[in-house]
């Protein structure tokens, strides 16, 4: 293997631990200001929400660069 | 079966059963009191002025020699420097050209700028993980004496029960009296807390050290040296006159060790001192080469209004995305490397407990491999998110068409990529 595909393996060894934080924290942001507006649950759901939107968009961004270039590579052949 | 026909096979098995008998028979390990929180080595915090109180960990003091290291390495590489690289010279030039290569090699020639930060944290984070695993590293320490161990849960649970609540004295039972501050006394309640104190003293096994000193090493192939907070606050915990008195078996010290050395990264603070200082870089690096007003507006996006509601809301929205992910980048930085670290740490010490000598030593070998994996990945994302923080992406206003920018985003990363590789 060349460099190149060892620096992807260390993109993707620290894209599972981005995701649960992703979402730990819209959630955690959730019920904090949900606490403190008092206005369980409701935050608390849409926090969940962002943050999962937030885990995959951003997954997506560090991913893409990757699927383009195998794209590119199939076109190639 | 025919793998139980292999004489290899036998031996291994054999050997493993031997190992486990004798684990538990001669060679018996204590199994070590686990804390999430570095352990204290002051007895007292030290007050910092108007900073705070400082508060001298084990994980700090670890990264001190961590930091003394780095710097002794460093003067000796460079006192005698030759044209021709040898000994240390050629060793730490080998280490330094590989980071550079992979500098080089994600963020491209123009990413020469990152190399400090990332070669930093890169060489702090491994030489911190590489040194916890020399002997000496939670194997040596101070005693937190039994009488200590067992005041400081009763005042932790107590204060988490009741936070109003002060201590007056904890009588022979362990059942303890609190007086309310206000409020009246709820027995009930001091009922509850009393048990609850009860089982996390149950929960601490305390070792015995057959000599009564500070400095202990962690007592190793001894019988039966431990018992429990429990067992010791029954028997050597007494009531007269009004007070509470300690005592200790007769020439034995009970007690737990405190490590003076455990890996930095073990405590959630250092790394998330380093995922912070990280983050800072980068976002200065961002703001530096955008402006301010461009990159902040990577995360606060009204561009997209000038194109129609939906447009607008949508870029909006994404923006959003955007600082929430760069909130979880902080985080997940200092959870993965915290969380790796201190796994480790863990694995090892419940190896050590199961079978000891023989079954640890693979662990030390994939231990040193998740050291310099993770120092690996810290460094390189870090890299990465700088790289991406100052290109001009999720910039609007050069572009008419929302589809077409996204196009563009997705372009323009590998476009740097094979940069990078022609350069490389």
């Amino acid at each position: 293997m060349d460099r190149r595909q060892w620096l992807d393996i260390f993109r993707l060894l620290g894209l599972g631990w981005y995701v649960v934080t992703a979402i730990g924290v819209g959630v955690a942001a959730g019920i904090f200001i949900d606490r403190w507006a008092d206005t369980a649950p409701i935050l608390t759901l849409v926090g969940l929400g962002l943050g999962i939107l937030a885990a995959f968009w951003g997954m997506l961004r560090m991913v893409s660069p990757l699927l383009k270039r195998n794209n590119d590579r199939k076109e190639d052949r | 079966m025919g793998l139980f026909r292999r004489p290899k096979f036998l031996l291994a098995i054999g050997l493993v059963i031997v190992s486990l008998i004798v684990s538990h028979t001669i060679l018996r390990f204590p199994f070590p009191f686990i804390s999430i929180k570095p352990e204290n080595l002051g007895k007292e915090l030290i007050p910092l002025g108007p900073i705070g109180d400082f508060n001298l960990t084990n994980t700090i003091f670890s990264s001190w020699v961590a930091i003394a290291i780095i710097f002794i390495l460093a003067y000796f590489t460079t006192r005698k420097l030759g044209l021709v690289p040898r000994g240390l010279q050629n060793f730490v030039e080998a280490v330094l050209s590989w980071l550079l290569g992979l500098v080089d090699s994600i963020a491209g020639p123009k990413g020469r700028r990152f190399f400090p930060l990332v070669a930093t944290i890169f060489i702090f984070v491994i030489v911190n993980n590489w040194m916890s695993l020399l002997p000496g590293f939670a194997t040596v320490g101070k005693i937190e004496s039994a009488e200590e161990v067992v005041h400081h849960v009763i005042e932790e649970k107590a204060e988490e029960a009741q936070p109003h609540l002060t201590i007056v004295e904890a009588e022979h039972e362990l059942e303890v009296f609190l007086e309310w501050d206000e409020a009246e006394r709820d027995a009930a309640s001091t009922e509850h807390v009393g048990k609850q104190i009860y089982t996390a003293l149950e929960g601490r096994e305390l070792h015995i050290w057959d000599e009564v000193g500070t400095f202990r090493v962690m007592p190793f192939a001894m019988h039966e040296q431990s018992m429990t907070a429990a067992e010791y606050a029954d028997e050597y915990i007494y009531f007269k006159d009004g007070h509470i008195g300690y005592s200790n078996p007769e020439g034995q010290q009970v007690g737990l060790l405190i490590p003076f050395f455990r890996n930095a990264n073990t405590g959630l603070n250092t790394t998330l001192a380093i995922a912070l200082i990280a983050m800072f870089f980068v976002e200065f690096w961002g703001i530096r080469s955008l402006g301010l007003f461009r990159y902040a507006g990577k995360f606060l996006n009204f561009s997209g209004f000038k194109r129609g509601i939906t447009t607008g809301f949508i870029d909006f929205f994404v923006g959003i995305l955007e600082g929430i992910s760069e909130i979880a980048r902080v985080i997940s930085f200092t959870f993965r490397l915290f969380g790796n670290m201190f796994a480790g740490e863990i694995l090892l010490f419940v190896m050590m407990f199961l079978i000891p000598l023989a079954l640890v030593v693979p662990f030390y070998g994939l231990e040193l491999f998740v050291g310099f994996i993770q120092a690996t990945i810290f460094a390189v994302l870090t890299l990465m998110f700088a790289a991406i923080a100052v290109t001009a992406h999720g910039d609007h206003d050069d572009h008419s068409e929302h589809t077409e920018d996204t196009a563009h985003a997705e372009v323009e990363a590998p476009v740097a990529e094979e940069a990078a590789e022609t350069t490389r």
